[in-house]
């Protein structure tokens, strides 16, 4: 589970160009759930994820997960509960572009102590799933926006995390790929994985267990 | 990322092989020995670095051989620091040459 | 934790060829700078050393004789005062200057046959014989490889040598200075000193200064300081002169102290466009390492193997090639300008010293900058929120 208790992050504190663009937010997220952030673009959803993903720190409250504050703990400590628990999909994507696909994927797994190469099954699985396999060793500059949304989206599962945070995944991709999202959270979250979603797509809204809508770094409603 | 990178091994290899170079030339010049019957029939002969660099024309170098005691190979060694520099405008020259002295102290 | 460690350094190695124009600048602006900067150092110490060891052929004092300051011919009667000092073992007259054939200068020395000791071996002769009191006012000479190769005579010829007023003055060669001794004989003419006495044109009874060699169990400091009652004389030691030749040779000296300089102002725009435009592009992939879960330690070490990877295949390709340059092609092309040779004997060799000083400190001048400004700007991205990290990359 996990708990944000008001949370609040200003950028360029104390200075002429101050914005606060999340404040005093406390959110309770169940486990196994598809929870959707929605709202206005600035209004402060992208930050609030990276606040949870521990990839940002607020300028004050508190994370929890599973009842343990996270906060203080140090940058180790949160590197390391990252790589064994969470997984990416970033708006801007993000695969770096000089790589192919399949090793963009297999990247988070260098961190860990394994091989990347005993990954190789669940990425192609998982390629398939998502309808790229052929593109598998493509680089990624040779990838569609669609396709490189999907490769995104493996190289977040491939640790097979616990939590997934996907920050407008369905913005750069059509109808069918879109679908074939929908479904993959759905199983996510049918295997008991938290799925967190900025969005703003009506579709993937409708899937969802929890809505937030933000406004102004506020939560103002929540279905 | 399965492509063998060549330039770590490269690295290793050149890296180890200037390791031995410079064993092997430490080593090498170690074991030079000087000629003692040239020493003791000629005394100090020059480098062989026969030349006639118009450098060595200068007056002002004629008297930087004079400054290096004018021995035999003086000359010789003069004319490559005749080209690298102006010897005289080296602070650290007059205090590395003890009795040659081109400056006038106040006594 | 070997797996990690081993992805770690794969991912290094890669970045090698993924960031391929940087590895490239690196790459050629350090392989220019150490080709260079080695092959100058090398070869100074190697003169340096070359002058230590010389200098150990030099006698244990050398004295001369001043005049309004300038060295000017000695007394021969020198010879006898110098002799009864107390530890002085033998004195050795000696006539010497300079002479030239063609565009060429060479040393020719004039011994005092009578005193040259018997060898049983003369080893650094190839062919002939060294003088012996014999040839005394007979014309004969002993030659360096480099006159025998320039006017094409060996033991047996005649040579025909012109003195500073223009006269012919015919030689015998008797022997060959082999081509081991090269380097302290290739220029070199001996000869009696009677014969230098007339090459010349020196007055009878005046040399141009004594060679003297001390007892063994006496240090020539001492011996010099007995010999300080003597009017207008300048005694010359080993250690004198040893450091008026590495005065010579010196570390600050005009071409060497450039080619330091174009090292480090090239090591120094390395590290700039490495901070500058390598850094924001990296920027980004740490904050994304980060979110993926490599620790500020895993990111310090990718940076750490790949700035030692590339500082050290740059720095050691350029030193050997250096060695290679000054070594086995004689530094064609720097030479001239390094040491302002006109002509170089064929087979005569640079002295080439490659010391472990020389090699760490191109090393420091050119790995630990690379480290630093690769490593620092990846240690603080890594320690910077990876949120904000990315975005500062994208901004």
């Amino acid at each position: 589970m996990i708990e944000l208790r008001q949370i609040t992050k200003i950028y360029n504190k104390g200075k002429f160009n101050e914005v606060v663009a999340v404040q005093d937010v406390s959110l309770k997220i169940e486990d196994g759930k598809i929870v959707v952030l929605t709202g206005p673009s600035g209004c402060g959803k992208t930050t609030l994820l990276s606040i949870m993903g521990l990839i940002l720190t607020p300028t004050s409250g508190e994370i929890l997960y599973d009842g343990e504050p996270v906060l203080e703990s140090s940058d180790y400590w949160k590197t390391n509960f990252r790589k064994e628990n969470f997984g990416f999909v970033f708006q801007h994507i993000n695969l770096l572009p000089q790589y192919t696909a399949l090793e963009n994927i297999l990247l988070p797994l260098y961190a860990k102590d394994t091989d990347p190469g005993d990954f190789m099954d669940r990425a192609v699985e998982l390629l398939s799933k998502l309808g790229v396999i052929e593109r598998a060793n493509y680089l990624v500059e040779q990838l569609s926006g669609g396709e490189q949304q999907r490769v995104a989206f493996v190289r977040a599962l491939i640790k097979d995390p616990k939590y997934l945070f996907a920050d407008e995944p369905t913005v750069f991709v059509d109808e069918d790929t879109s679908r074939i999202i929908y479904r993959l959270l759905q199983d996510l979250r049918d295997k008991g994985k938290t799925i967190v979603v900025s969005t703003h797509d009506p579709e993937l809204i409708k899937i969802a267990d929890e809505v937030h809508r933000m406004d102004r770094g506020r939560l103002v409603q929540t279905k | 990322m399965k492509k063998i990178c060549l330039m770590p091994i490269m690295a290793i290899v050149l890296t180890s092989a200037l390791m031995i170079i410079c064993l092997t030339n430490q080593t090498s010049w170690q074991y030079r020995e000087y000629y003692k019957e040239i020493r003791h029939t000629i005394g100090l002969p020059s480098i062989a670095i026969g030349t006639n660099y118009e450098g060595t024309r200068n007056p002002l170098l004629e008297v930087f051989v004079r400054s290096l005691y004018d021995v035999p190979g003086g000359y010789d060694y003069v004319v490559p620091s005749s080209f690298i520099d102006t010897p005289l405008k080296l602070r650290e020259y007059h205090e590395s040459v003890p009795g040659f002295n081109m400056t006038i102290r106040r006594g | 934790m070997i797996k990690k460690h081993r992805n770690l350094l794969r991912y290094s190695f890669d970045c090698l060829s993924r960031y391929r124009m940087r590895t490239a600048v690196i790459v050629v602006t350090f392989l220019i700078a150490t080709t260079m900067v080695s092959a100058v150092l090398f070869t100074k110490e190697g003169l340096e050393r070359e002058a230590e060891i010389s200098v150990k052929m030099a006698p244990d004092l050398t004295v001369q004789y001043l005049k309004a300051g300038r060295v000017e011919l000695i007394p021969i009667d020198y010879a006898d005062t110098i002799a009864k000092v107390e530890g002085v073992k033998s004195v050795v007259p000696r006539i010497w200057g300079y002479a030239g054939i063609s565009t060429y200068t060479f040393t020719v020395i004039g011994l005092e046959t009578s005193s040259i000791p018997t060898y049983t071996t003369f080893g650094s002769i190839e062919s002939g014989r060294f003088l012996t009191p014999e040839d005394a006012g007979k014309g004969n000479i002993v030659i360096g490889k480099l006159i025998a190769g320039l006017l094409n005579v060996k033991v047996g010829d005649d040579i025909i040598l012109l003195s500073e007023s223009v006269e012919a003055n015919k030689f015998h060669v008797v022997g060959l200075f082999s081509d081991a001794s090269s380097i302290y004989t290739a220029d070199m003419i001996v000869m009696s000193i009677e014969d230098a006495r007339k090459f010349f044109r020196m007055p009878d009874g005046y040399v141009t200064d004594f060679a003297v060699y001390v007892e063994d169990y006496e240090q020539p400091a001492n011996v010099a300081a007995k010999m300080s009652f003597m009017p207008n004389v300048r005694i010359l030691d080993q250690d004198l002169l040893l450091r008026g030749y590495k005065a010579a040779y010196g570390a600050r000296g005009g071409i060497f102290v450039t080619l330091w300089t174009i090292l480090l102002v090239g090591a120094a725009l390395v590290a700039f466009s490495q901070a500058v435009v390598v850094g924001h592009e990296s920027k980004f992939e740490v904050g994304l390492l980060k979110t993926f879960g490599f620790s500020t330690l895993d990111i310090i070490e990718v940076r750490l193997v790949e700035s030692l990877v590339l500082g050290f295949f740059a720095t050691s390709l350029g030193m050997v090639l250096g060695y290679v340059y000054a070594a086995y092609l004689n530094a064609p092309g720097l030479v001239d300008i390094l040491l302002g040779w006109a002509f170089l004997p064929r087979e005569f060799r640079l002295p080439v010293y490659v010391s472990w000083s020389s090699v760490f400190s191109i090393y420091a001048v050119t790995v630990l900058p690379l480290l630093i400004t690769t490593v620092v700007p990846a240690w603080l991205n890594a320690i910077t929120d990876p949120e904000l990290a990315m975005r500062r990359a994208a901004a």
